[in-house]
């Protein structure tokens, strides 16, 4: 696999050569400081500019037609935010021409600056119909986060521990923004994707590198980037004292989350160790919150723990019965504490590291992980798998249990289900 | 060792050894990981089977029950902890059909190996164990009754169907989960876990000859099972079993599902069949089709459609979140009378199955997985799909379109209380 980045003058074109997929992905992904209002309407972008058609290819069906003959290409898009930036990105899917025909790779760069660059507007507008019906149906979608009580518990929880950040922002608590979308702002919050953010190009797969530099030249030549990204992405979570709550929800099962902020993380520890104490901690098979909670008292279907990276902070979550809530947390607390002991690190810490050379190999197996990567690396640098891969197989017990010592619980929500067994 | 060519030079080692135990192998350099797998025919569609004179009715819920504990690593800590110590990944599941044992793994894959077919081949189920097991099946059973796209699901095979396996959830009943007895589990494992019902998987970065007489050597002291279970499955009417049905939960958008059920017309040709069903309906209601486009005019966004065989027949269903449940019956009810497709959308439609069976390789858990579907269900490899979906005529796949059974079809809607 190589990896070459050129600065283009209005665009980074990120190239990573590999024959390990037979598919070839062209990731092109806009980038700017989070802000609430641009953000949903970008939200609403990322199904408008797929389903309201182009110049062209007037309907989402005329334009489906002509992805499928292209052997099934597909384009997707997609809004999210990553700390204090916001990122929009349309991506381009296709099976290597080589394996089909020539003709797909221009037609299918062709489409997708079609989609890209020339929706189906009037009078500046999207078709007020499609707009308002795309509006309404996005709408319906959040609000049936709560249908959904893992999601809607993760946010609920969210809204707790990271408040006064922007990790406590979710679709869901801003459904007033949404409701106030308008057709005509729409249309110049796209505009500004050609004028006010970074822009980078992700192209991955067994690529022809002159022909590509030619296909995103002519995708990207009208476009001005902006560097309006926010490059220190930490966040100092303020959280002085423990909160609980809790929530009524009608289903059986109750959702747990616990989060915890690791304090004064070094540098170091932030980018290597964290990884491999959270590993012992909440996602190897037998992790220490694994086998107490589950596996010894028979108290959850499922346990784990994941690290938010520019908090320094990591949240477990659990499925239990509302009866077991007491227990539960006084569990979650012995397993934290039992960290601190070296004694049970040092039982633990090579079947970690064993743990993380599997998903360090399996980084190389998976297409959008590898663009993801790079993706972050560009907005703050991190290191490569081989360097982690490294410096891990290192990391003694005494450093995990030096993590132990900083890490506080600060939040606790449960999302009650309420039904009784019998309904 | 026999191989099994498939398009774009892929190709699957396939070998049955003296005891009947089935061996698929997949080497790749493309990975630094691997993947091995362990499976019975033997699933939740089993509710009773005949082994000599005796007939046994198997407790629901079963074959799930006996998976969590075939997959006994709180017991057999020395052999969690290999598996911990070599960073592997262990996890297993229950279908209709089957079950499967698997793990993904690295390093020391002879070790490996060992670890997982010890588990598998000789599990020692006791009593104590399986009363402790049932809280957390009872939690994963209550996880998937709080979802309102499983209860649409699953209520509508209880209506459709009169007698079938699939009126049930793969997890079984409460009532199952809380009584059967760890007598029954055991015989299960007996009569089921045997060579000649069983495969093994792998896919990844291995040594292809050692890796196969390394299994050999393992398995050379099981025997063949002479009288493999009978099963017994309850003959299915072609008539539905409840039309209509409407239920309240606390959602926050109706939903709703149709279901038609269709005899297969010649069984030989299921697989085909299938195809050609799901070309048809693709074709209107996937986002190049026309019942796709009114419904989405109409504002209902959020639809699935799908195809299911079950035994000799086939299940097609339509689900929404949608206010607009009455439209959606309309539209759904205007194109299913009329499923025929043109050439021009025909060839286009080929053209998206081959691009799915290029990529069909490219991942050694999803080639794993499209392998044990296809034992699983057929009981043999499928490496000609693409001269299937080539030789689908016009002609054909426009007559297959008339055999669905537009009369036999079950309405269910959750509303919201």
């Amino acid at each position: 696999m190589d990896y070459k980045k050129e600065k283009k003058q209005n665009y980074n074109l990120h190239l990573v050569k590999t024959d390990r997929f037979k598919e070839l992905i062209v990731s092109v992904r806009f980038t700017k400081t989070y802000d609430k209002e641009e953000g949903a309407y970008l939200k609403l972008l990322e199904r408008l500019i797929i389903t309201g058609g182009t110049k062209k290819y007037k309907t989402l069906k005329d334009l489906s037609k002509e992805l499928e003959n292209l052997y099934r290409s597909n384009i997707y898009s997609r809004f999210f935010a990553t700390s204090k930036n916001m990122t929009f990105e349309m991506r381009l899917v296709m099976v290597n021409p080589k394996y089909t025909e020539d003709f797909i790779y221009e037609d299918a760069f062709k489409l997708f600056k079609e989609i890209l660059t020339s929706p189906k507007l009037k009078d500046n507008k999207w078709d007020d119909e499609i707009f308002n019906s795309e509006k309404e149906n996005l709408i319906r979608s959040i609000q049936n986060v709560k249908e959904s009580p893992d999601a809607y518990g993760r946010i609920r929880f969210e809204e707790l521990f990271y408040k006064g950040t922007v990790y406590e922002e979710n679709n869901y608590k801003n459904i007033k923004l949404f409701e106030n979308l308008e057709n005509k702002k729409l249309y110049e919050i796209y505009k500004r994707l050609f004028k006010d953010y970074k822009i980078d190009v992700f192209v991955i797969g067994d690529i022809n590198e002159e022909k590509t530099k030619k296909e995103v030249e002519n995708l990207l030549k009208d476009f001005k980037e902006n560097n309006n990204v926010s490059n220190e992405l930490y966040i100092n979570l303020k959280n002085k004292n423990l909160i609980e709550s809790k929530e009524k929800i009608n289903t059986t099962q109750s959702n747990l989350f616990v989060g915890c902020t690791i304090n004064n993380l070094t540098e170091e520890e932030r980018k290597y160790k964290l990884i491999l104490y959270n590993t012992i901690l909440g996602t190897m098979n037998n992790s220490v919150l694994f086998v107490n909670v589950r596996e010894k008292h028979s108290l959850c279907y499922h346990i784990g723990s994941i690290i938010n990276r520019f908090t320094d902070t990591i949240v477990i979550d659990s499925g239990i019965d509302k009866e077991n809530y007491d227990k539960t947390i006084s569990l979650i607390k012995d397993s934290i504490e039992s960290m601190k002991n070296p004694n049970v690190i040092k039982k633990l810490i090579q079947n970690a590291k064993k743990t993380l050379e599997i998903a360090y190999n399996d980084f190389y197996d998976n297409i959008l992980k590898i663009i993801d990567y790079y993706y972050l690396n560009e907005l703050s640098p991190w290191p490569s798998i081989e360097e982690r891969r490294k410096i891990v197989e290192q990391i003694t017990v005494e450093e995990i249990c030096e993590i132990a010592n900083k890490i506080e619980i600060k939040s606790i929500f449960l999302l009650e289900g309420s039904l009784n067994e019998n309904n | 060792m026999k191989t099994i060519k498939y398009n774009f030079d892929e190709e699957i080692y396939e070998s049955t050894l003296d005891n009947g135990l089935k061996i698929y192998l997949y080497p790749t350099n493309k990975t630094k990981n691997f993947y091995i797998t362990v499976s019975t025919h033997f699933g939740s569609e089993v509710m009773s089977y005949k082994k000599g004179d005796k007939k046994y009715e198997v407790t629901k819920g079963s074959a799930h029950f006996l998976e969590h504990r075939v997959m006994d690593f709180t017991k057999n800590k020395d052999a969690m902890e290999k598996i911990n110590e070599f960073g592997s990944i262990v996890n297993a599941y229950t279908t209709y059909n089957g079950t499967n044992y698997n793990l993904f793994g690295h390093d020391n894959i002879y070790e490996n190996m060992e670890l997982l077919f010890d588990r598998v081949f000789k599990a020692d189920i006791k009593k104590e164990d399986v009363e402790n097991e049932r809280g957390i099946i009872l939690e994963e059973y209550n996880m998937y009754f709080d979802d309102p796209y499983f209860l649409l699901h699953n209520n509508l095979n209880q209506n459709i169907f009169q007698k079938s396996f699939i009126k049930y959830p793969v997890l079984g009943t409460k009532e199952g989960i809380e009584t059967v007895t760890v007598d029954e589990l055991k015989r299960l494992y007996k009569d089921f876990y045997v060579p000649n019902n069983m495969f093994i998987i792998i896919t990844g970065n291995f040594n292809m000859d050692e890796v196969l007489s390394y299994i050999k050597e393992y398995t050379k002291n099981m025997k063949t099972k002479k009288e493999l279970p009978k099963i017994i499955k309850p003959k299915e009417s072609d008539e539905i079993n409840v039309e209509y049905e409407e239920i309240s939960l606390d959602i926050k958008e109706p939903k709703i599902i149709i279901g038609y059920k269709t005899k297969i017309p010649d069984k030989k040709t299921t697989i085909k069949y299938k195809i050609m069903i799901n070309i048809l309906l693709s074709n209107k209601f996937s986002s190049t089709g026309d019942a796709y486009e009114e419904l989405n005019n109409k504002g209902i966004k959020r639809f699935d459609y799908g195809v299911e065989v079950v035994d000799e027949y086939l299940l097609i269903y339509f689900k929404a979140s949608t206010d607009k449940v009455e439209e959606f019956i309309k539209i759904i009810e205007k194109y299913i009378t009329n499923l025929k497709i043109d050439e021009e959308s025909l060839e286009r439609k080929k053209r998206g199955k081959l691009s799915s069976l290029i990529l069909s390789f490219e991942d050694i858990m999803q080639i794993e997985d499209n392998i044990a579907t296809e034992i699983f269900t057929y009981n043999k490899l499928i490496n000609n799909m693409n001269d299937i979906i080539k030789s689908i005529t016009l002609k054909e796949i426009n007559d297959t379109g008339g055999t669905v059974n537009l009369n036999n079809k079950s309405t269910l809607k959750i509303n919201p209380k």
